[in-house]
């Protein structure tokens, strides 16, 4: 049996006279739906085109006997359908009362039926399926989740698969129709847009499989899920845009009966963006903003990604109102919220959305310190006429140099000693630099107390004298 | 006080004072990679130092640099070579003192006298910055290797320079193994550590085969050293 189409009946009801209706009548009582408890839709198109449903109830008659009565707008022929099914109550066409009345402009079929197929309670839906009695080939009660669950396209050439989801929702199945006797539905997957390179897929089909425990006595509602291979193309795609495909579902191979159809796209996984950096900075105690100016490695693609700046140390967040265009650098002014306190360093992370992810979340990507404020901060610093960095700072422990000895080491093994005033070997904060022109190996220094002595091994096998100079450093 | 400033700092460091000198930038370049060393001017005083880094310093990764001064004379004539880590390019740049400059007079900026007269600072100049300093002692057991002595703030070691002086063969081995004969150099080198902004030495080798039968000994690199890392401003 091939379903036309399904409605529900939200069960309403009315008692006259000891009569007592229950189903649908036109704004009366009840109402008819796409989907349980879904929204009122009469439309009955699949049945008969153009056609409403105007009522569908139950009618009790003494006695113990009923009737069920079916309204459509229109003068309908009395074909088409070959059963309609209420809950699990199957009514033939064949056997029913047919009738027009020109001057509703109505059609009515009507069944003598004892008691009601629409339940026991009002408000309580009851599915209801026009069957045209054709055979089992030609089922269509499917429906197609558009969602698609699409991973990202690789970076660079198409070397790489890519695998992709999606999710159907079959309602209504009837245990003999062609999906559920096969378990499965057709799919194809077509490329939109992107760069076909020799040998790749235009497109990609096959059977998608319904699995096998939720089809064996089950007649709604089946969920599944279905991994596609699709070939990438040669070409890296172009950000956030990446490649478009359609996915259409057909119930045959043959393709003629197509149940729905959704377009995707797979985004491009790194817009090649990539080794987003920006340099650390200092500002002011009393800044409002910073300016950063962010640089990649290479020229972006054509798309202009949203952008997200994270600040670890006092974890805000910004959107900035620019993403990264197609420069390699983009130049953002960081609000005061998203700067330290006085004294402070912050860490800011960079990512980037494609519009389907988000990328690059590159940690201690570039910080930030604010200078302290006056009860914090001493001393003196003089800055070049470029750069940041200060060419004075008394914040450093200067170091300066107590003596400079030169002298001559003899080949064969000789040694030379110098006194330094103010050096003691024993302390840290007393430095030597020395060398000789000999090979390293030979030399050595020792100290004790001013004196410095500066040796060379007799194992030396040259045969010049070396040199050496020696520097004492106050560190 | 005649002369100078005086800074100290809460920690009771002399920061600056009126017998502080800096060093003061006479000469920068850049040794390419495949290049054991530059010549510098036979001119230059004794006292001059040479500091290096990476060129370009960096953000990211790890670097190592070797390096060290050669001043001798050859045939009567004397040679400087400030050798740096063949295959590693390098900037460089020779500070002196500054008191063997002479005073700007351009009117602008700071200078600062010592009590001898002599030039303590001069903001007219490109300088030597220096930003942290470490006295080493090698030994015969300890070259003093530590992959991280100096540990600064993001962005602190990025542009920075180390002198060249502690970074050098600090031990040559021959031995034997297995019947066979081979030596071994131990290189004592700088770390530059950008990623996580530290900077350390750290000890990288050498090996080769001997002759059969070579003697087997272990000579080693003595003595007081100083590590200095600083900024080229």
């Amino acid at each position: 049996m091939a379903t036309l189409q399904t409605k529900w009946v939200d069960r309403g009801s009315l008692t006259v006279y000891g009569i007592t209706l229950t189903g649908m009548s036109g704004t009366a009582f009840g109402t008819v739906s796409n989907t349980q408890n879904g929204t009122s839709n009469a439309t009955l198109d699949s049945v008969f085109s153009g056609s409403s449903i105007t009522s569908l109830y139950h009618t009790t008659v003494g006695g113990g006997s009923g009737t069920v009565s079916f309204t459509l707008t229109g003068n309908q022929s009395n074909s088409t359908f070959a059963t309609i099914k209420i809950g699990s109550v199957t009514l033939s066409r064949s056997a029913a009362t047919y009738s027009y009345n020109s001057s509703s402009n109505s059609t009515t079929w009507t069944w003598s039926v004892s008691s009601t197929p629409f339940g026991a309670s009002n408000g309580v839906d009851t599915e209801v399926t026009w069957d045209d009695g054709t055979g089992s080939n030609a089922v269509t009660s499917i429906t197609f989740d558009p969602t698609v669950t699409a991973s990202t396209e690789p970076s660079g050439s198409g070397s790489t698969s890519n695998y992709f989801s999606w999710t159907n929702i079959v309602n209504n199945v009837d245990q003999n129709s062609t999906i559920n006797g096969a378990a499965r539905v057709w799919y194809r997957v077509t490329r939109n847009s992107g760069s076909i390179g020799s040998g790749e897929l235009g497109y990609t089909s096959g059977w998608a499989n319904i699995p096998q425990s939720q089809r064996i006595g089950s007649t709604t509602n089946y969920t599944f899920y279905v991994n596609v291979l699709i070939d990438d193309d040669a070409v890296d795609e172009t950000a956030r845009q990446g490649e478009s495909f359609t996915l259409s579902i057909y119930s045959h191979s043959n393709q003629t009966e197509l149940i729905g159809a959704v377009d995707f796209t797979l985004y491009d996984a790194d817009f090649s963006a990539s080794s987003i950096s920006a340099s650390s900075q200092t500002i002011t105690s009393t800044a409002t903003s910073a300016s950063v100016t962010l640089t990649q490695s290479q020229t972006p693609e054509a798309a202009n990604p949203n952008m997200f700046v994270y600040n670890t140390s006092t974890l805000t967040g910004w959107y900035p109102s620019v993403g990264f265009g197609t420069s390699t650098t983009q130049t953002l002014t960081l609000p005061a919220t998203m700067l330290p306190s006085a004294g402070d360093t912050s860490n800011y992370i960079i990512r980037l959305y494609n519009g389907d992810a988000w990328y690059l979340q590159q940690p201690w990507n570039f910080s930030i310190t604010r200078q302290g404020t006056s009860t914090g901060a001493y001393g003196l610093q003089v800055f070049p006429p470029t750069g940041t960095i200060p060419r004075l700072d008394t914040s450093d422990r200067t170091i300066r140099v107590l003596g400079v000895h030169t002298g001559t080491l003899a080949a064969g093994g000789s040694s030379a000693t110098v006194t330094q005033a103010g050096f003691s070997s024993s302390s840290s904060s007393i430095g030597l630099d020395w060398q000789t022109s000999g090979a390293h190996e030979f030399t050595s220094l020792t100290s004790s107390g001013t004196s410095i002595t500066i040796s060379r091994s007799s194992n030396d096998p040259s045969s010049l004298s070396n040199t050496f100079q020696l520097r004492v450093f106050k560190i | 006080m005649t002369y100078g400033i005086t800074s100290v700092n809460s920690s009771g460091f002399t920061q600056i004072d009126e017998t502080s000198e800096v060093f003061q930038v006479i000469q920068t370049g850049t040794k390419p990679t495949g290049v054991a060393y530059v010549t510098l001017p036979n001119t230059l005083a004794t006292d001059c130092l040479v500091f290096a880094r990476p060129t370009g310093g960096g953000t990211t990764g790890v670097k190592y640099l070797g390096g060290h001064i050669s001043d001798f004379v050859a045939g009567g004539v004397r040679t400087l070579r400030a050798n740096m880590t063949y295959n590693v390019a390098c900037d460089y740049a020779v500070v002196q003192r500054c008191s063997l400059f002479t005073t700007p007079t351009s009117g602008y900026g700071i200078n600062i006298f010592k009590s001898n007269s002599d030039l303590g600072f001069t903001s007219e100049q490109p300088m030597l910055r220096a930003v942290a300093a470490r006295a080493v002692n090698f030994t015969t057991s300890s070259g003093a290797f530590d992959g991280g002595w100096y540990q600064g703030a993001v962005g602190s070691i990025d542009a920075a320079y180390v002198m060249l002086g502690p970074y050098i063969d600090y031990k040559y081995e021959q031995y034997q193994s297995l019947g066979e004969n081979f030596f071994r150099y131990t290189h004592r080198k700088a770390k530059f550590d950008y990623t996580n902004h530290t900077l350390g030495t750290i000890a990288t080798y050498s090996n080769g085969d001997l002759q059969r039968g070579s003697s087997v000994f272990t000579r080693t690199h003595t003595g007081q050293k100083t590590e200095i890392m600083g900024y080229i401003v």
